[in-house]
């Protein structure tokens, strides 16, 4: 069906939009422009957590709350601008003297705790690397990160400590120190992060960084191969904070929720550095997804401006509108989305339900900063991606032999390109030049999504180019999935698979293929779920399995998972000229 | 299903949370702690649980109450309560 174009009105009484007319903003914008409105460092330096935290307080805003923290067990923290640099300084100071310094990687394993956010921040001021993990990746998602980024420290958990690292520790000889953000001083190599705090000064010199030295990296699973660790650098705030301030419409003073995860992109771009260098105050929320809970944050933190994601949005739909009956949600001036495309019906339900539309964003771990959006003071169009943000060049292309593009024309169906040259463009995947390459051609960035674009320069997704999948708005690649499976002595061959599923998107599905000698019943079913399970974590972990004789390989004994697909989607399986084996079959 | 005793109601969720979450130790779990705080899953799971308890039992469980079901004798009494209603 056709979706109604949702036209903007300015509402009495709201402030105008921080971005108005696009188009002539495009036309006058310069990056340089854009950069000079950071504060920026003695010496031409830049850093993204001094932007953050310092610059707010001599803007007046010191006493302004940075953080307000909301445990799971109703615990409610809130950190001012000034308390935050403080805290971070400490922190900065505890890894100089720890021997930590610039370009050594700081990881981080553990829920939404303040801790994380000290960290991180403290982290960017040493001029070290900050490098989130997700706390529901298992064990082995979790070594393969620690052992790539060469992590010479790890704020963690007791809990996600023993089930996680601490069986492995021996097989991470980077990881120096381990510091438990609830724990004591443990066995070797294992402190507690609040008695070593305390001993730091909460002063310290501003930091030491330039525009072009690493400052995050964020690992994003592949089609082949290992995870790829995108690494980004201190230039990227210039683009975090003009986002911020455009598309989600932020202003100093606004209060802010991002559901996301900092232990992934959205949540350290768009759950940490955005708001606080736009003088927001972060509402952190430690639970996991709860109706109630949810709205009643809405409602008592007086949210202005959230930013959540499709799947919550689905389970917020499934629970209905009565659900949302009964809540105040007036202070809501905008409310976005991102993770994946948000179906149409989820941008109206905002409307009808909560007096707003959801507008969906669209950007990468690699562009680092949103992209494409639907903004706040332009017209929706519902189902689409919205248009690139003045100072994005984005075209719909198709990928020529000789390496180069040719730019296609609005309707036609390409890969999603950027050119090449924004502030948080990736500047690498840690020691792994050939992959970062292969996302160029000539001056564009090659994103890997499918999209076309209308006459009126609004983008709309279709689909990966590749064998990515997600899940519950997370980008999941087949190989660290397949390569697990691979690992159970039953296990001859695996083929993963994104399953469409009402809420989450897709869902990690499996095909595998026995060795002789084992029998595909329900048991064996069960027991690898349950093998893939422990090792992966719920972030990654596969929720179906079928067994198959085998799997429909090509000559080169790929296995061809757009056919395992086709299968499962009951679609026509395509061009068949390089299958080697029978289409697989089912068991 | 309105005769279900208490013991068939828990064999239930156990038997419904190690298909949700399979490498779950069920014969372990503290009746009084939430699955949270003792079994990694995430929101898909507890819903995945939640809806396949639905079917399982043939009730409803609305929303809004999935927090009293965040342990298994908060699911136990919940269910319990609407199996008597459904009857």
């Amino acid at each position: 069906m056709a979706w109604t174009t949702i036209c903007k009105s300015p509402a009495p009484g709201e402030p105008a939009p921080n971005l108005i007319d696009e188009e002539a903003v495009r036309a006058g914008f310069s990056w340089k422009a854009a950069r000079a409105e950071l504060a920026g460092l003695p010496g031409g330096g830049l850093n993204i957590a001094y932007e953050a935290v310092d610059r707010q307080i001599q803007a007046g805003l010191g006493e302004t709350v940075a953080l307000r923290w909301l445990g799971k067990n109703d615990e409610r923290r809130e950190y001012s601008y000034s308390e935050l640099a403080g805290l971070s300084n400490r922190f900065a100071n505890l890894l100089e003297r720890l021997g930590i310094g610039k370009g050594d990687r700081v990881c981080v394993l553990a829920g939404r705790i303040p801790e994380l956010y000290v960290t991180a921040l403290g982290t960017l001021k040493a001029g070290a690397v900050f490098c989130p993990l997700f706390s529901a990746f298992g064990p082995e998602p979790v070594r393969v990160r620690l052992l790539k980024s060469r992590a010479r420290l790890l704020l963690t958990t007791s809990l996600l400590y023993q089930r996680k690292i601490q069986p492995q520790r021996a097989q991470l000889p980077d990881l120096e120190h381990v510091l438990l953000a609830d724990g004591g001083d443990g066995e070797s190599g294992v402190r507690s992060f609040h008695a070593l705090m305390e001993t730091e000064s909460d002063r310290r010199a501003p930091p030491a960084t330039l525009p072009e030295d690493p400052a995050l990296l964020h690992f994003t699973s592949g089609t082949t191969g290992t995870p790829k660790g995108a690494v980004h650098v201190h230039d990227a705030v210039a683009a975090h904070r003009l986002t911020g301030r455009w598309v989600l419409d932020l202003r100093p003073g606004d209060i802010y929720w991002c559901t996301a995860d900092p232990g992934w992109v959205t949540g350290v771009s768009y759950g940490i550095i955005a708001p606080l260098t736009n003088g927001a105050t972060l509402v952190i929320d430690e639970a996991e997804f709860d109706v109630r809970r949810w709205y009643t944050i809405l409602e008592r933190e007086r949210v202005n401006v959230w930013y959540t994601a499709p799947t919550a949005i689905r389970m917020l739909m499934k629970a209905g509108a009565d659900a949302a009956r009964g809540y105040d949600v007036s202070a809501l001036r905008f409310m976005a989305s991102v993770g994946e495309p948000l179906n149409p019906e989820g941008v109206v339900w905002g409307l009808e339900t909560l007096g707003q539309p959801f507008h969906d964003t669209w950007w990468q771990t690699e562009t680092g900063a949103i992209m494409i959006a639907n903004t706040r003071g332009q017209d929706i169009r519902p189902g689409s991606m919205g248009r690139p943000l003045p100072g994005i060049e984005a075209a719909i292309v198709r990928r020529r032999t000789d390496g180069g593009v040719d730019l296609l024309e609005p309707g036609e169906e390409g890969e999603l390109a950027l050119r090449a040259g924004w502030p948080s463009m990736f500047r690498g995947y840690l020691e792994d030049d050939e992959r970062y390459r292969e996302c160029f051609a000539a001056d564009w960035y090659l994103s890997g999504d499918l999209a076309t674009r209308d006459a009126d320069g609004y983008f709309w997704f279709l689909g990966r180019a590749d064998d990515m999948i997600k899940t519950s708005g997370h980008l999941i690649g087949p190989f660290e999935v397949e390569n697990v499976l691979m690992g159970h002595p039953a296990v001859a061959e695996a083929g993963m698979i994104g399953k469409p599923d009402d809420v989450a998107g897709q869902i990690v599905k499996v095909f595998v293929a026995l060795k002789p000698g084992h029998a595909p019943d329900d048991t064996l079913r069960r027991e690898l779920l349950g093998f893939a399970r422990t090792r992966l974590g719920p972030a990654v972990a596969p929720r179906e399995l079928e067994f198959m004789t085998d799997l429909p390989k090509t000559r080169s004994g790929k296995i061809m998972r757009r056919l395992l697909r086709a299968r499962e989607l009951k679609l026509p399986p395509g061009d068949l000229s390089t299958l080697e084996n029978s289409e697989g079959s089912r068991i | 299903m309105s005769t279900m005793s208490r013991e068939q109601i828990r064999e239930t969720i156990l038997r419904t949370l190690g298909d949700v979450i399979p490498n779950a130790d069920t014969q372990a779990i503290n009746p009084d702690i939430s699955f949270h705080d003792q079994l990694e899953l995430d929101s898909i799971d507890f819903l995945r649980l939640m809806m396949n308890l639905e079917k399982e039992l043939n009730v409803t469980i609305f929303d809004f109450d999935y927090p009293k079901l965040s342990t298994l004798k908060g699911c136990e009494r919940y269910l319990a309560e609407q199996l008597v209603l459904t009857a």
